[in-house]
């Protein structure tokens, strides 16, 4: 069976605008950089695509659509990581791109210093393989035993103690995937501090060897596990199906959201805004997504790097807002009948465009505190922030309307 | 009240599925839709629910040309789809009150109007997300979707697949009680045994 079958092909439109904007964000940020510059940037970069990579891995990889095509042509378990490693690369090939355009894209002198440049790329390219194959690998494992706290008495006694204890009814079924974020978001943070250690102590070709052995770990990880990987995805899919399902990585199915909390939204858009928030805080704890985001940068900001820095970072972040309007382009969430059946196209327009204004006051706030604590980033900054925020939101939510267009024709 | 005019449907060049359809389908019939598997009957529901668009040809509701008007149209419709996607986060519950919402016709009776047709549909786990259910649940709440609004028209293909004896007969109930009240009835089933009772009409694909 070929694995590459099952993964639709990207529209190559977009693959070729999402990689002309990844090109042209890469050379906008550091075109006329320095080479220590373009070296600390990459490796804060990478210390956050350590945090994404520990925290999405599930969401990218579970519920798998194609796990019954995968038992149809009883798939080996070696042919398993493959497939898998090939459907998070449809997600974040964008990311491989950018790291390489901010090591190269070097308008000032991009014949110079190409060794450092590749020696760099390449340590970066493979902390960051390695740490996606370690975070597949343990994904994966992880369903048995998520499905044994979820399940048993064990795991119902520490729901109970939580909520008795803490005031905080959290899932146990979740348990395993917290342990797994954590020990991700652990490793990879501490492989990137030793390389950066090991870079201003040692030379790049030290970085470089270091980052190399990570990455040979990581595959004799994968190896050493690939006999029961495929038991494991299957008990994994499963669980996450039933987990996204039936109980809820977000708010618990039970609190009630009512609609005339929804004050700030027109009463025209109310429902469709009101069933979009519903069903992204029960698909994932989107408030908390966020707060951690916030958290994050201003971990960043007292680390007090470039002012440059913080603010595409900030812009960065607002932009990723928006993967919340992605998520409702999924069917599970918006079947096209549905959607044509109850509203116009230009009311989902509006709708998901309104439903990200929730954003906009924390994003205000913090960016503001923050200036007032360490003078960055500016007012200018902050209206460029929240003017691409807006219009992020507005060619986003156009996307998804243009989604409906699409004739059903099976 | 529906105008079918010289109806097309091909998907490739040279094959169509029909051609050059006409029917006129009047308030408070039933219009039932047979044939074998492949003969078109899907296509030509989905034609009329808008979510597929004619190669040639147009359909009239009341005047109204569907598939340049389609929201002014659709708020007539009550839609049960086969094999069709549902919101899996939402509840049965928040799903049929979304719908009443959107169309304005939520109010203090509510609650009480959707707990009586869903108690009628013995649907049961309403307030569990959709995404929990069996197959014959998420049709319930499909029928549910398309009762509740009281449309004019109703679009129904294979509606009575996979629900257990006792729904069909209320679904049945349900079906002939909306024709008696004037509403037009388009219903697609593989076998007219059991619901021969609610057509006037029948329409047999392949065309």
């Amino acid at each position: 069976m070929s694995n590459s079958s099952i993964i639709p092909y990207s529209n190559k439109y977009f693959v070729a605008i999402v990689a002309l904007m990844t090109i042209f964000s890469g050379l906008f940020w550091l075109g006329e950089s320095t080479l220590d510059n373009r070296i600390i940037t990459t490796r804060y970069i990478l210390l956050i695509l350590v945090a994404m990579t520990a925290f999405s891995t599930p969401y990218l990889l579970f519920p798998d659509r194609n796990s019954t095509l995968l038992q149809l042509g009883n798939i080996s378990s070696g042919r398993l990581i493959g497939y898998l490693l090939k459907r998070m690369m449809t997600f974040i090939w964008p990311v491989y791109l950018f790291i390489a355009v901010l090591l190269f894209g070097d308008i000032l002198s991009f014949d110079q210093f190409l060794y450092t440049k590749a020696a760099n790329l390449l340590s970066t390219y493979f902390i960051f393989t390695g740490l996606i194959l370690i975070s597949i690998t343990r994904y994966v494992k992880s369903g048995l035993d998520s499905q044994f706290w979820k399940e048993s008495d064990k795991g119902r006694d520490l729901r109970k103690k939580m909520a008795d204890y803490f005031k905080y009814p959290i899932d146990p079924g979740s348990i395993p995937s917290l342990i797994n974020t954590v020990f991700i978001a652990t490793l990879g943070a501490i492989v990137v501090v030793i390389s950066a250690m090991i870079a201003q102590s040692l030379s790049v070709m030290g970085v470089v060897l270091f980052s190399f052995i990570f990455f040979g770990l990581a595959v004799g990880f994968v190896n050493k596990h690939t006999d029961s990987l495929l038991k494991n995805y299957y008990a994994s899919n499963a669980f996450f199906l039933e987990f996204f399902g039936s109980n809820l990585k977000g708010e618990d199915v039970t609190s009630k959201h009512e609609v005339g909390h929804l004050w700030w939204v027109p009463l025209q858009l109310k429902a469709h805004v009101w069933q979009f928030l519903i069903q992204i805080d029960r698909k994932l704890p989107a408030g908390r997504v966020v707060f951690t985001g916030h958290l994050f940068i201003w971990f960043l900001a007292y680390q007090k790097p470039d002012p440059e820095f913080i603010t595409v970072v900030w812009i960065l972040f607002a932009l990723l807002h928006h993967l919340f309007t992605v998520l409702t382009f999924q069917v599970e969430m918006s079947p096209g009948w549905l959607h044509r059946w109850l509203a116009s196209k230009w009311v989902w327009l509006i709708s998901r465009f309104w439903m990200q204004l929730r954003w906009l006051v924390p994003l205000l706030l913090s960016m503001n505190l923050q200036y007032f604590v360490f003078g960055t980033p500016g007012f200018d900054i902050q209206f460029q922030v929240v003017s691409l925020f807006i219009l992020f939101s507005m060619i986003i939510s156009a996307y998804g309307m243009a989604g409906l267009n699409k004739e059903v024709s099976s | 009240m529906l105008f079918i005019n010289n109806l097309t449907k091909q998907y490739k060049a040279g094959q169509p599925i029909f051609s050059d359809v006409s029917f006129t389908f009047e308030k408070g019939s039933g219009v039932g839709i047979i044939g074998p598997n492949g003969s078109g009957k899907t296509t030509f529901l989905r034609i009329l629910s808008v979510n597929s668009f004619p190669t040639d040809g147009k359909v009239l509701f009341n005047e109204i040309d569907i598939h340049k008007n389609p929201h002014q149209y659709l708020s007539n419709v009550g839609l049960v789809h086969d094999e069709e996607t549902l919101p899996r986060h939402l509840t049965a519950a928040e799903l049929i009150e979304w719908v009443l919402r959107s169309r304005y016709m939520w109010d203090s009776s509510s609650e009480s109007t959707m707990n009586t047709l869903l108690d009628k549909l013995n649907l049961d786990q309403r307030d569990e997300p959709i995404g929990t259910y069996s197959t014959g649940m998420k049709k319930k709440v499909q029928i549910a979707a398309a009762f509740i609004v009281k449309p004019q028209l109703y679009i129904m293909d294979e509606p009575l697949r996979g629900l257990d004896t006792t729904t069909r007969t209320t679904v049945l109930e349900m079906i002939l009680d909306a024709k008696k009240e004037g509403a037009l009835i388009l219903m697609a089933s593989h076998s007219m045994k059991s619901v021969d009772q609610i057509f006037d009409k029948i329409i047999e694909f392949p065309l």
